[in-house]
């Protein structure tokens, strides 16, 4: 019963977790620019992450380690110092995003300025991180992030036609700009492939203290609540394309992000939009600083836990205390959150192949999973997405220069 | 790749057209919160900084388009950076409008930047 409620509050979480800063702005503008041609790029996505996300759920319960703490045992810290450097970067800079996002929020129902926000915001995801447990962070941020359904139910209401939905799943060269439509698919790939969920996932795992036997809960969370998230990232993407892309507005603000929502909720649609986009990018924050927490203490061998009182884990704590401060100073500088998240996505993109070859290793290593290794199957997925994201890497840049 | 390395070089005509396109959304996004707004399905706080955060988005576009003085002289750039100050005006006057609740001249504006509206790209 107990391994059910856990399997029903996983999914629920992963759900009210998946949206946040890169999702809304990606599919938003992709919805606006392409109407629904890019839900392609959203699917195949979620289903890159799930798998990778399975897998390190996987490693991290059979080997009882986490992916940075089993990348640096088995790669060594030559390797390890590549994603390990590039993480730090990209989770900074994306958690500067992310607060920023949060701030907007807090600015679209308040008019105070966004830049006013930063600290305290900062002060209270830091606040969370020190004071209550990995189950706060879980799944408290998860279930409020619950409100990010709000895309799926106006997507629902505003009765796309499903065959053209149905068409959209499968990939198809676009009328015009190509080079806009390459930048948009590769930046959805990007925003929801982001290497922290993997670790973050992975750590979780261990803090759960999930067991051999319950592999087949961290299937089905993953999967499920991968998937379920992904149709939310879809939902951003029918409204906007719906509502915008017929408005002819091409979202470069959240302020004409939350346009979208009008037709369906009238006068609830700009405070549900700030509560969707507060609360996935908050939530995202908290992660992404715990993240950068986990990260640094796994590569470096230090004690870690959010469940651990801090005396026990200073290093860890001072870890998250430390990025977090440094991404603060970020937002307080006035770096536009919208431009640090694509900037951040196109980075996230071109170190997919450092992030996605260890898999490759580690799931037919039987001193990290034992018996459950990947199989033929599995393998010739990681293959495909190794591939896949080596091509990603090489095409990322010239794509921001000229697309983005 | 190749398609997509052949269609980065874009043209300086391209890029106008582009200029073009993004100054037309934020004309569409100025009808969109303001029409909002008279009908009341958004408040004046969102409206406020909603139309502030549009005048500098048009501001950016209207100095890059008017970035060089050879872009400038061409006459489609030279209408689009005009284009792109008439609506940071009505912007500025919707902006007032809103401040002081002022419905029926901020209907009057939407509909002068209505008939304004060219085709869209």
């Amino acid at each position: 019963m107990s391994a059910i409620f856990d399997l029903v509050l996983g999914i629920v979480t992963s759900i009210g977790g998946f949206v946040e800063a890169g999702s809304i702005s990606t599919a938003a503008q992709a919805g606006s620019e392409f109407g629904f041609q890019l839900l392609w790029a959203i699917a195949i996505a979620t289903l890159m992450l799930a798998m990778l996300v399975e897998m390190s759920g996987r490693l991290s319960a059979v080997s009882k380690r986490s992916i940075a703490a089993a990348v640096r045992e088995r790669f060594g810290i030559k390797f390890q110092v590549i994603p390990f450097t590039a993480e730090l970067v990209i989770d900074t800079l994306l958690l500067a995003a992310e607060i920023g996002g949060a701030a907007i929020a807090l600015k679209l129902l308040s008019g105070v300025h966004w830049q006013w926000w930063v600290i305290p915001l900062g002060a209270m995801a830091w606040a969370i991180l020190w004071w209550c447990g990995f189950g706060v962070v879980e799944y408290g941020i998860g279930l409020l992030g619950l409100v990010t359904l709000s895309f799926v139910y106006s997507a629902w209401r505003l009765q796309p036609a499903t065959k053209s939905l149905a068409a959209s799943l499968v990939p198809s060269l676009p009328q015009h700009d190509p080079v806009r439509y390459a930048f948009l698919a590769v930046s959805i790939v990007g925003a929801t492939v982001s290497p922290y969920l993997l670790n973050f996932y992975s750590s979780g795992t261990l803090e759960e203290r999930m067991a051999e036997e319950e592999l087949w809960v961290n299937r089905a969370t993953s999967y499920l609540g991968m998937c379920f998230g992904g149709v939310v990232s879809m939902g951003v993407l029918v409204t906007s394309a719906m509502v915008l892309q017929r408005q002819h507005i091409i979202p470069d603000s959240y302020e004409q992000a939350a346009l979208m929502f009008v037709p369906v909720f009238h006068d609830w649609a700009v405070p549900l939009f700030a509560a969707a986009l507060g609360i996935g990018c908050f939530g995202a924050a908290v992660e992404l600083a715990l993240n950068a927490g986990y990260v640094c203490a796994q590569v470096f061998g230090w004690s870690w836990g959010a469940n651990r009182p801090r005396r026990d884990a200073a290093r860890f704590s001072a870890a998250f205390t430390l990025v977090l401060a440094t991404a603060l100073v970020v937002g307080v500088l006035g770096f536009d959150p919208l431009r640090l998240t694509l900037l951040s996505v196109a980075l996230t993109v071109a170190i997919m192949p450092f992030v996605v070859l260890p898999f490759l290793v580690l799931m037919n290593d039987p001193q990290y999973v034992k018996k459950h290794g990947s199989g033929p199957i599995g393998n010739v997925l990681l293959a495909v997405l190794t591939v896949l994201g080596g091509l990603l890497a090489v095409v990322v840049v010239p794509l921001e220069l000229f697309g983005g | 790749m190749a398609a997509v390395a052949i269609s980065a070089c874009r043209s300086p005509d391209a890029e106008v057209q582009k200029h073009a396109q993004k100054i037309a959304s934020l004309r569409a996004t100025t009808l969109s919160i303001t029409e909002a707004w008279l009908q009341g399905q958004v408040n004046g706080t969102y409206a406020e900084g909603a139309l502030e955060q549009t005048f500098h988005l048009v501001e950016q576009e209207r100095a890059a388009v008017a970035s060089t003085p050879s872009g400038l002289a061409r006459s489609r750039s030279n209408a689009l950076a005009r284009e792109a100050e008439a609506i940071s005006r009505v912007i500025a006057a919707l902006s007032q409008d809103v401040q002081s609740r002022d419905g029926v001249n901020a209907r009057r504006r939407v509909g002068d930047l209505r008939v304004a509206t060219p085709e869209q790209p």
